[in-house]
């Protein structure tokens, strides 16, 4: 978050950090991208799984003290290493990518022991009564197990368009294989716990989750569209995004009809985050099938249009996931401490600083594409840019400032005063999600 | 759940897992093995036979762009659109991208695409704006990078000289080719005459 607010900062005030050789824009830009993914989502995605993971199987996780090397070696050989080698000049320039090697070796063993931790309980019961957030979350570990190493490693093997190629699948492959899954099993978790009833079905959920492992992975040649990549390859990941638009309608249809009855703005803050989120991620996802198009593409390719969308999807649509799934497990922790009004505070101050964001930057790439069709001066881009660019440094300060609220919603206040704020329902969370209730055979 | 419709969704289950790692690995194959080969073919067919490699100062000067986040505003990637063409040149060719480990492709253009950057400015620009770059351009937004020099723009450090170099043999190799290297590529190229232009 600070080094996305550096960033924005010095699109506006480019002197800002000169001398200051690790404060370049590019080294904090690099620092930015890694630390939302890995720093910020992966983080909540864990501390989730350590609330959700015991409900979803019937039993506890692996061990206490593997979560504390899972912690240890994610924060203190990840991101901490991480951070300064980049900063210091020791990167991949590759997007999503940009930890060194020697970083990337930890991340993949991190995994590794995440699989072991949060797994085995899945395969207990029998898989023909998991429920969706389950599927989502052993896909999500199983795929960026798979797609991390390609995306890191390979790039660096394979030369020029053919790295290029390899770097589009993983771009899209850390969004939609380890941060989508992981957001949808939180919304599909905190739904029904929140509003006390089953989804809508149990069959839906079932089809978009396949879908979805299947579509995403072929989506990535959509960032190369009109390169020298073979024009068959760019194609079938045109075709594949178009299909992903009708999984995530699938998707999101299921998920609006199991939260009918709970209004725009759901009385509880977990739902509210989470319904929010929902809205995100249809918007992002019709967003993400409109621009693959080729005559879409080509207007708004390159522009702020594309940092409008990625904002949309990993701020938007993963982090008020992420934020709903956190604030729905401390409602049930006794001893964590819960402050309902900066939570709300929170959630205001986000939706006001992404909706802005967005809007100002979709409109910033609009310009910027005109201004390069029609065969203008490249600096006047440059100059039309730069009052979106002042307002999104604005409206960054106010996002920053809702994560901030969030930390703090998080952190201060009566210890267990979120189970008191938390609804009052005669069937659990237990009861809607855990093997127990064996949800998918409902439609057989 | 009868105990037939649970085995009947569980066999459902295993059929989908294989198939969903089934489905990756056909994303690796069919937009990652099978464009490299495609490109590859190309590369054999349509570069020059003796291209000029890049200066171990030059590949220093790729390492010091890499580092520091210049493909995050600038591409080196010339789409085939008119846009593309008519502002920056040629549309980039397999074989020029063909010792770019890592590539830099970028997938944003804050300031223009470098492809072809060689060649089209001074080296005295190129030092005076890599060390104060709103002393040239008064709009733009460029970072400066001072610490690449000795305190002034006339005393570039090793890094900088790199760096420079780098820049202006930027889209050399496709110049050098010149004409009978265009006339190679278009031979080698399955590709009808507009998208060469």
């Amino acid at each position: 978050m600070t080094f996305g607010l550096v960033a924005a900062l010095q699109l506006v005030a480019p002197d800002v950090g000169r001398d200051v050789a690790w404060l370049g824009w590019g080294r904090v830009r690099y620092a930015h991208t890694q630390g939302i993914m890995l720093g910020w989502l992966a983080n909540a995605f864990f501390a989730f799984l350590y609330h959700a993971v015991p409900i979803l199987t019937g039993r506890p996780v692996t061990s206490a003290r593997l979560g504390v090397w899972l912690f240890a070696l994610w924060n203190f050989a990840v991101m901490l290493p991480g951070w300064a080698l980049v900063l210091a000049g020791v990167s991949q320039p590759l997007e999503w990518a940009e930890f060194p090697l020697v970083v990337d070796v930890v991340v993949v063993a991190a995994l590794v022991l995440a699989a072991i931790q949060f797994l085995p309980g899945f395969f207990q019961r029998g898989i023909e009564s998991m429920y969706v957030s389950s599927w989502y979350i052993i896909g999500a570990l199983v795929f960026t197990l798979l797609s991390y190493p390609m995306g890191n490693l390979v790039p660096e093997l394979l030369p020029g368009a053919a790295g290029a190629a390899i770097s589009g699948l993983w771009i899209h492959d850390a969004v939609g294989l380890f941060v989508t899954p992981m957001a949808l099993a939180i919304i599909y978790f905190v739904i029904p716990a929140s509003t006390g009833r089953p989804v809508f079905s149990h069959f839906l959920s079932m089809l978009g989750f396949w879908l979805l492992f299947f579509l995403y992975p072929l989506n990535g040649t959509h960032h190369y569209v009109f390169s020298v990549i073979p024009m068959a390859a760019q194609l079938a990941a045109i075709v594949a995004s178009t299909l992903l638009g009708v999984d995530v309608l699938i998707v999101v249809t299921n998920l609006f009809l199991s939260m009918r009855g709970a209004g725009v703005l759901p009385r509880d803050p977990a739902l509210r985050f989470v319904s929010t989120g929902t809205v995100f991620y249809v918007i992002v996802s019709l967003q993400g099938s409109a621009q693959a198009q080729m005559s879409v593409n080509q207007a708004v390719h390159f522009t702020d249009w594309v940092i409008a969308h990625s904002h949309l999807a990993m701020l938007g649509f993963a982090s008020f996931a992420a934020a709903g799934g956190l604030v729905h497990a401390w409602q049930r922790m006794a001893d964590a401490p819960y402050n309902a009004r900066a939570i709300s505070w929170a959630y205001w101050l986000m939706v006001t600083g992404l909706v802005a964001m967005v809007v100002d930057l979709t409109a910033a790439g609009l310009v910027q594409g005109q201004l390069w069709t029609v065969g203008a001066p490249w600096i006047d881009s440059v100059v039309a840019s730069r009052p979106y660019w002042v307002l999104r440094a604005y409206v960054g300060l106010v996002l920053a400032s809702g994560f901030i609220a969030l930390l703090v919603g998080l952190t201060t206040g009566t210890r267990g005063a979120g189970m008191a704020v938390r609804p009052s329902r005669t069937r659990d969370e237990h009861d809607v999600v855990s093997p127990r209730s064996t949800p998918v055979t409902e439609a057989l | 759940m009868s105990i037939r419709a649970g085995r009947a969704l569980r066999t459902a289950y295993l059929v989908a897992s294989v198939a969903g790692v089934a489905f990756f690995a056909l994303s690796v194959t069919l937009l990652g093995v099978w464009p490299a080969r495609v490109l590859n073919e190309q590369t054999r067919a349509m570069a020059p036979e003796h291209p000029l490699e890049p200066t171990t100062s030059e590949r220093r000067g790729r390492a010091i762009y890499a580092r520091e986040g210049c493909a995050y505003c600038h591409t080196q990637q010339i789409r085939y659109l008119h846009a593309d063409m008519t502002r920056f040149g040629a549309p980039t060719l397999a074989w020029e991208t063909r010792r770019d480990t890592p590539h830099l492709w970028g997938t944003r253009r804050i300031g223009p695409d470098l492809s072809r950057a060689g060649g089209t400015r001074s080296l005295d620009w190129q030092y005076a704006h890599l060390f104060a770059p709103r002393a040239v351009v008064s709009e733009s937004v460029m970072p400066g990078y001072p610490s690449l020099f000795d305190g002034a723009p006339d005393r570039p450090r090793q890094e900088a000289r790199d760096l420079v170099g780098y820049l202006d043999a930027l889209g050399r190799a496709r110049a050098l080719a010149g004409p009978e290297g265009e006339a190679h590529a278009r031979e080698g190229c399955d590709c009808p005459d507009d998208e060469m232009a």
